[in-house]
């Protein structure tokens, strides 16, 4: 009895218990910043829709303007994977500076259930990007009056498969690196400087060669032109994702300071 | 049964060991882990509680060996790391909400009756609380869930005497139930002398001893003495010594001292110094 009361926690409370504390600790914060970024979509969204709809009734627009926002409506959303990955990064380098994980590991709570617990948090959170954004597209899609299926089939999943590639990139790397090291501001290198240059380079067109290289986006977006690439692109991302999650659990588990 | 049993462990980091470490705990005692800085006490605790692993040997608290589930046997065990660990964003509130899923057995009420007894704020976070405030949230929180051993690495590090005492008082009140240990780290002797049964000197690394304290007094003794007085103690009886103005101070093994001596006592903190410097010529 005892046993399975255990093993009921283990499954269980244990990990309700991370749970509240992550909420506890940042839920307000959480809900702000992705609201923030939600609405700077929407934002890209409206204005993108604007452009699209000037465009096609010959408002006179600068076609330098309209174009660029039409195209740019995507360009905020690869915020999202890169604040996935800084919360979940960041939740992890605060738990071992504050030692609370040290605390976790000294309690009924174990290193699988904590590792676990941030990597549905990350999952759970791009998930919730993906759906926002699968909702931006299909009133986008419904606004402009292009209802084209290949836009919510070929098209669309092609912009989902980007971003599932590279949120599951990027998270790997930062919890990766967060279990490993947990050294917060090489972790914000890593993290803000590309995710700046992504948006500065979008909005200003910086110069294509270096745009090309810095946008990982629109590398891995290539791949996915073809319904093999998309098959391939992600189960790749979830075994990447599961690869990631395996070592660090290894990592949590042999760790000692 | 014994609340905990340390055989031969070993732990090797770059610069330090901790080396063949044995001691045991019985249950309804506490012990005193008494030590410099960096002599091992925190690392002993953290191979207590698994989160480091040993090089070799074996560790059994409350007669579990501790890589086997040990999870089970944690819900029996209270913690208070030097760091408390509790996030700086976190409430009273929070905390009772969080361990209340962490411990099968958490009792609320009792937490409650801690915090009032601690006069801590409960809607205020962590991070406005004081060290001291810090401590008594910890201690709380290891004592809420009928723990059944209570591991304190340095919990009086850094606390006035006031709460220093309060903590002590809590420790006693704590270990009236015969069935409930705790394994209390310091290197404040003077609080260890006050509530301990058992004492464990640690020194570099190596257990200089782990004894009962009152075994320790009656077999330990200062004597006061000249060189010459010195030279004709047998060796194996001397513990340490030490030049004053006076003379010499020799600590010495009471048994192994044949004749009549005037004996004076010892503390713990004398016969920690005198054992760590082991100083005999």
């Amino acid at each position: 009895m005892t046993e399975i009361k255990a093993l009921k926690n283990e499954h269980g409370n244990g990990m309700k218990a991370l749970w509240k504390h992550d909420w506890y600790k940042s839920g307000v914060k959480l809900v702000l910043l992705t609201g923030a970024l939600c609405l700077l979509v929407l934002c890209f969204y409206g204005l993108s829709i604007y452009a699209h709809v000037g465009l096609t009734k010959g408002r006179s627009y600068s076609v330098r303007l309209s174009m660029d926002f039409y195209d740019a409506r995507m360009l905020p959303i690869w915020l999202l994977p890169l604040i996935t990955t800084w919360i979940a990064g960041k939740m992890i380098t605060d738990d071992e500076r504050c030692g609370w994980r040290k605390l976790c590991m000294a309690m009924p709570v174990t290193s699988r259930q904590y590792v676990t617990q941030k990597y549905l948090f990350g999952l759970a959170f791009m998930g919730a990007s993906m759906v926002f954004v699968l909702l931006c597209q299909i009133v986008y899609v419904v606004w402009v009056g292009v209802f084209d299926w290949r836009y919510l089939t070929m098209f669309f999943l092609r912009y989902m498969m980007v971003f599932l590639t590279v949120s599951a990139v990027f998270t790997v790397l930062a919890l990766w690196k967060s279990f490993g090291f947990a050294l917060l501001w090489e972790f914000l290198l890593l993290m803000v400087l590309p995710a700046v240059w992504l948006t500065v380079a979008g909005v200003f067109s910086a110069p294509r060669l270096t745009y090309a290289f810095f946008r990982i986006g629109d590398m891995i977006e290539w791949l996915y032109y073809k319904p093999v690439g998309i098959v391939c692109g992600g189960i790749g991302s979830v075994v990447l994702y599961v690869l990631s999650y395996l070592l660090c659990l290894k990592i949590a588990e042999s760790k000692s300071d | 049964m014994n609340a905990i049993k340390i055989n031969h462990l070993s732990k090797q980091y770059d610069g330090f060991r901790l080396d063949n470490v044995s001691l045991t705990l019985p249950n309804g005692m506490i012990m005193g882990l008494i030590g410099e800085n960096g002599a091992g006490k925190s690392t002993l605790i953290r191979l207590l509680m698994g989160l480091t692993k040993p090089d070799s040997g074996t560790i059994q608290l409350l007669g579990q060996d501790n890589r086997e589930n040990f999870h089970i046997t944690k819900q029996d065990i209270g913690i208070v790391f030097d760091e408390t660990g509790i996030s700086p964003e976190l409430n009273v509130r929070q905390v009772n909400s969080i361990m209340k899923d962490v411990y099968e057995k958490w009792d609320e009420k009792q937490f409650w009756e801690y915090v009032r007894k601690f006069d801590l704020p409960e809607k205020k976070r962590f991070k406005t609380f004081s060290r001291g405030m810090k401590m008594k949230l910890g201690i709380a929180m290891a004592l809420s869930h009928h723990a059944k051993l209570l591991i304190m690495d340095e919990p009086t590090n850094g606390l006035d005497p006031l709460v220093r005492d309060e903590v002590i008082r809590l420790l006693c009140d704590f270990t009236r139930d015969e069935s409930c240990s705790v394994l209390i780290s310091s290197h404040i002797v003077s609080d260890l002398e006050k509530i301990c049964d058992y004492i464990a000197f640690l020194h570099k690394g190596q257990l200089l001893i782990s004894e009962e304290k009152d075994r320790l007094y009656e077999e330990y003794g200062i004597l006061q003495c000249t060189a010459e007085e010195y030279a004709a103690l047998p060796p194996e009886s001397i513990i340490g010594k030490n030049d004053t103005h006076y003379g010499l101070e020799v600590m010495v093994k009471r048994s192994a001292v044949s004749g009549e001596h005037n004996f004076s006592s010892i503390d713990l903190e004398k016969m920690f110094v005198f054992m760590a410097r082991g100083e005999k010529t």
